[in-house]
C-alpha cells in the first residue's frame, strides 16, 4: 500500500523501463516527479529502493548515444531468423512452434526498432552520479528533458537577496 | 538525498558565539528545521531546502515518507512463496506450509506495505488466490497418495 501522503500529494510517473524489465528481476525502475525533487524507484525483487535528486542539487544531466539499440536489433533479428528453421519441419506442431517463436522474436525486434535509439543517461549531483535507465530511449529522454530541465532551472535561479549581494 | 560529500571544516567558536549542539567547540552555522538545535557545518544535513540534524533524520526515517529510502514488497514475497515451491520438489513436503505463509503475508502486507509510489494490489490478490489453490491441491495430493497406498498396499510393499 502506498503511503497516502506521498502518493497523492507528490509523485507523478514520468518514465519507466520497458516491458521486458517487468519480467527480469532487479531491472525494473521508474522515475517520478515530485514537488521539488525527482524520485528514482528501483525494484529489486523483494525491495523497492528510492533515490531522490533535489532540483537545487542537480548539477548536470549528461547523455551519450549507445549501441544497445543496434545490438538488440541484431540479436532479435538473428533469433527471428533461427525461428524460421522450424518451418523446415514437416508437421503441424513444427509450424505452431515456429509461429510462436517468430511472433515473440518478431515482436521484440519491432518494439526495439520502434523504441528508437538508446542513450546512456547520467544525473549528477555534488555527491553522486547515477544512471537513469528509464529515460534511455530517445523519445523518453526528450520528454524527460522537456519536463525536468525547466524545473531545475527554476529551482536554481538565484534569489533576489543573493543577486543583490 | 542527503549530501555525503565532505562538508566544510567547522569553524571553532569564540566565547560570544553560539556552539553546535553535537560539537560544542564548533561555531553554530545553521539551525535544525525540526528540533531547532544549533548545528555546525559538519552536522548540517541538507534535504532540499531543509536543514536537519542527524538525530532528526534518524527519527524521521520511520515517520515521514520523505526520508524513507526503501520499502519491502510483501506482495512479491508472497508470490515468491507461492511459486517457488511448486517449481521444485519442496511442494510435495511443505506445500501447505508455504501457502499458509503466503496467505499470512498477504493479510499482513495488505496494510503494512508502504511504498512511496502507487502500487496496485493485484499481486496480493493473485498471491492469495494461488496460495488457496496450492493448499487445496496439496491436500488433494496427500489424500490421493494415502488412498493409493490403502487401495494397493501390496504394490507399495505393505
Amino acid at each position: 500500500m502506498a503511503d497516502k501522503t506521498a502518493q497523492q500529494a507528490h509523485y507523478r510517473k514520468i518514465a519507466s523501463t520497458g516491458l521486458i524489465s517487468r519480467l527480469v528481476p532487479g531491472v525494473r525502475s521508474d522515475v517520478y516527479l515530485g514537488d521539488d525533487h525527482l524520485l528514482h524507484a528501483k525494484q529489486i525483487m523483494l525491495f523497492e529502493k528510492y533515490r531522490r535528486f533535489y532540483f537545487s542539487d542537480i548539477e548536470a544531466i549528461s547523455f551519450s548515444k549507445s549501441n544497445r539499440w543496434i545490438w538488440f536489433s541484431v540479436v532479435w533479428g538473428f533469433l527471428l531468423f533461427c525461428s524460421l528453421f522450424w518451418y523446415l519441419g514437416h508437421g503441424t506442431w513444427f509450424y505452431v512452434v515456429g509461429a510462436i517463436f517468430s511472433f515473440v522474436f518478431g515482436g521484440l525486434l519491432i518494439s526495439n526498432l520502434i523504441g528508437g535509439p538508446t542513450y546512456v543517461v547520467n544525473i549528477q549531483t555534488a555527491a553522486q552520479i547515477r544512471r537513469l535507465r528509464p529515460v534511455e530511449r530517445e523519445k523518453q529522454l526528450v520528454r524527460f528533458q522537456e519536463i525536468v530541465v525547466p524545473m531545475i532551472m527554476l529551482a536554481q535561479q538565484p534569489t533576489v537577496n543573493q543577486a543583490a549581494v | 538525498m542527503a549530501r555525503t560529500v565532505a562538508a566544510p571544516r567547522p569553524e571553532p567558536r569564540t566565547e560570544t558565539e553560539a556552539g553546535c549542539f553535537f560539537h560544542t567547540g564548533s561555531r553554530a552555522e545553521n539551525v535544525c528545521n525540526v528540533c531547532g538545535r544549533f548545528l555546525c557545518s559538519l552536522c548540517t544535513l541538507a534535504f532540499g531546502s531543509q536543514k536537519l540534524c542527524p538525530d532528526c533524520i534518524y527519527k524521521k526515517r520511520r515517520e515521514s515518507p520523505l526520508f524513507r529510502d526503501q520499502a519491502i514488497l510483501f506482495d512479491n514475497i508472497a508470490l515468491l512463496l507461492v511459486i517457488v515451491p511448486v517449481l521444485c520438489f519442496l511442494y510435495i513436503y511443505l506445500g501447505l506450509l508455504f501457502s499458509g505463509f503466503a496467505l499470512a503475508l498477504v493479510i499482513v502486507g495488505w496494510r503494512q506495505q508502504r511504498t512511496l509510489v502507487p502500487r496496485s494490489k493485484y499481486r496480493f490478490v493473485l498471491a492469495a488466490g494461488l496460495s488457496l489453490i496450492e493448499a487445496i491441491g496439496w491436500v488433494a495430493l496427500v489424500w490421493l497418495i494415502v488412498w493409493l497406498i490403502q487401495s494397493h498396499p501390496t504394490e507399495f510393499g505393505l
